[in-house]
């Protein structure tokens, strides 16, 4: 049995998602949240197994609640549910240390796979193309890239600080830069290119 | 024109000059020659004196002529210009100073005029990027997030139904499905991500296979591995002109196949669009191709569409490689179009 906490800013997508998980065996959704705020109270006191967390939200983004999650004394397992279709957010998914990323538009059977293996303990994340990584490390500081390659490859953010000799808050703040960076609008249709 | 270069004389002087030597001989000819004319003149007399006059002023046109002539290649080579052949600036005829100066001035005028068109399309670009960028977010926030809504309550009340109405459930729920994917399709086309994240030749490759899906025609695409890193803007345009040029060629040319390929010729990144439709005999160069040749001279690409070898069109796009710091000042009237891309 796993234990969920449904957050999505769009009601009739948290209601209908929680709808079906509760009738899905050996799926239990606690609650159903919409904001950042909202979801972390809840993972607070109901302390889930496993939070399917829409990207888009209204006073914050689905990634920056993910390390908001993994900060709590029980963290619960990420899985990011989102239409949200830009390749590079497998990229800053993984991290985020999310544990798995499904799109919107897959099978509803399909999310409830990737729920139950991400309850066990596996991971539900897309492969990363080498060239997806490498465009992406391109739109990092040049500072983080160190950073972002201990990450990537499994290092924890305690070991990452040790390495570095910097403390975990440092590490964390770095992180969440390098989450807005990776996602940033193309400057293309920012401003005119000279 | 503050510089007053290594110009030789100037018109005025030549003129003078011309006009100054030809009066001195026809008056030295008439000091040295025994010719003498009477009042009132006998026939003879007018006679030589018409000759004479005649041809004084003939001379007088013949030189005038020769030094005017640069004036007149100065004109033709102004009529040649066409604006979007961007790099054209016309080449100095002749060392006569006035002429040197014009040239030089219809040449700054040409600089300040494609320096601001570039400025203001490079503007009306960048805000339609942002105008498509909203329409997509909006298509997906909005009206993406409620199918999705949709598609999900459908299949709990699909997973809670029976028999007949269990399968027309299913039907509901897989035309929902549809109309969401071609709401993300919409959005994706106009904000082409996927370009920032896996760069142009897998986005060209992903353009080609949605495309081929879509219509059903075959479109082949070949993408050289090796393609020198584009300038943001570069990459865009490049995607941009493939897009518009197979979006032309599924809606207009009635093609059954289709061909893209982006490869390289040194620093240059090269586009080939080709199909085997009806080409462009009645087709009017619309909006689309218009589009494709502004995006071109923004980054200072060429960009060429020809009737394809049997039967259909060719759009070719060369995409100089190099920063615009590395690129040499064309600056001669020589070849008008540009090379033509291979």
């Amino acid at each position: 049995m796993i234990r969920l906490l449904v957050v999505d800013d769009h009601a009739a997508v948290r209601a209908g998602l929680f709808g079906l998980l509760r009738r899905e065996p050996g799926l239990v959704p606690l609650a159903a949240c919409g904001s950042v705020g909202e979801a972390l109270r809840e993972a607070r006191s109901l302390e889930p197994q496993v939070a399917l967390i829409d990207f888009q939200l209204p006073d914050g983004d689905g990634l920056t609640l993910c390390r908001e999650l993994k900060l709590l004394p029980k963290p619960p397992r990420v899985v990011i549910y989102s239409a949200f279709a830009r390749p590079a957010l497998a990229v800053a998914a993984t991290l985020a240390g999310a544990d798995g990323l499904v799109d919107k538009g897959v099978e509803v059977d399909d999310l409830f796979d990737a729920i139950r293996a991400v309850g066990r303990g596996e991971q539900a994340l897309p492969p990363l193309e080498p060239e997806m990584i490498t465009r992406c490390t391109a739109r990092l500081a040049p500072d983080d890239v160190s950073v972002f390659g201990m990450l990537m490859s499994g290092t924890s953010i305690a070991d990452t600080a040790s390495v570095l000799s910097t403390n975990a808050q440092q590490i964390e703040d770095r992180l969440r830069g390098m989450l807005s960076d990776l996602l940033a609008d193309s400057p293309r249709s920012q401003s005119a290119p000279s | 024109m503050t510089q007053r270069t290594r110009s030789g004389t100037s018109l005025r002087t030549r003129v003078f000059l011309v006009n100054a030597f030809v009066f001195v001989i026809a008056g030295t000819l008439l000091a040295l020659t025994p010719a003498t004319i009477s009042v009132p003149s006998d026939l003879s007399e007018t006679l030589v004196l018409a000759v004479g006059l005649t041809a004084t002023v003939l001379l007088n046109l013949l030189v005038v002529g020769r030094t005017f002539a640069p004036l007149s290649r100065l004109i033709e080579a102004m009529e040649r210009f066409e604006p979007l052949n961007a790099d054209y600036r016309v080449p100095v005829y002749g060392n006569e100073r006035e002429i040197v100066q014009l040239t030089k001035a219809f040449n700054d005028m040409l600089d300040r005029i494609e320096r601001e068109r570039r400025e203001s399309v490079q503007r009306s670009l960048a805000a339609q990027e942002r105008e498509r960028q909203r329409v997509a977010q909006e298509l997906h926030d909005e009206i993406g997030q409620s199918l999705t809504a949709l598609l999900l309550q459908i299949e709990g009340l699909e997973r809670s139904a029976a028999g007949e109405e269990r399968e027309e459930l299913a039907e509901l729920r897989q035309a929902t499905r549809d109309t969401l994917n071609q709401v993300r399709g919409v959005a994706q086309r106009l904000r082409p991500e996927v370009l920032d994240d896996l760069g142009l030749g897998k986005a060209i490759s992903a353009l080609c296979e949605r495309l081929g899906e879509q219509s059903g025609i075959a479109i082949g695409c070949d993408i050289d591995p090796e393609l020198p890193q584009l300038a943001p803007e570069a990459e865009l345009v490049t995607y941009r002109v493939a897009q518009e040029a197979l979006t032309n060629t599924l809606r207009h040319s009635g093609a059954q196949r289709a061909a893209v390929t982006l490869e390289h010729d040194g620093e240059d990144v090269l586009l080939t669009v080709a199909d085997d439709g009806r080409g462009l005999g009645d087709a009017d160069p619309g909006a689309g191709i218009q589009g494709m040749r502004e995006r071109a001279l923004l980054i200072g690409a060429r960009f060429r569409i020809d009737p394809g070898e049997e039967s259909g069109a060719v759009v070719r796009l060369r995409v100089d490689g190099r920063p615009w710091t590395a690129r040499p000042v064309v600056n001669t009237g020589t070849e008008m179009t540009g090379t033509p891309p291979r």
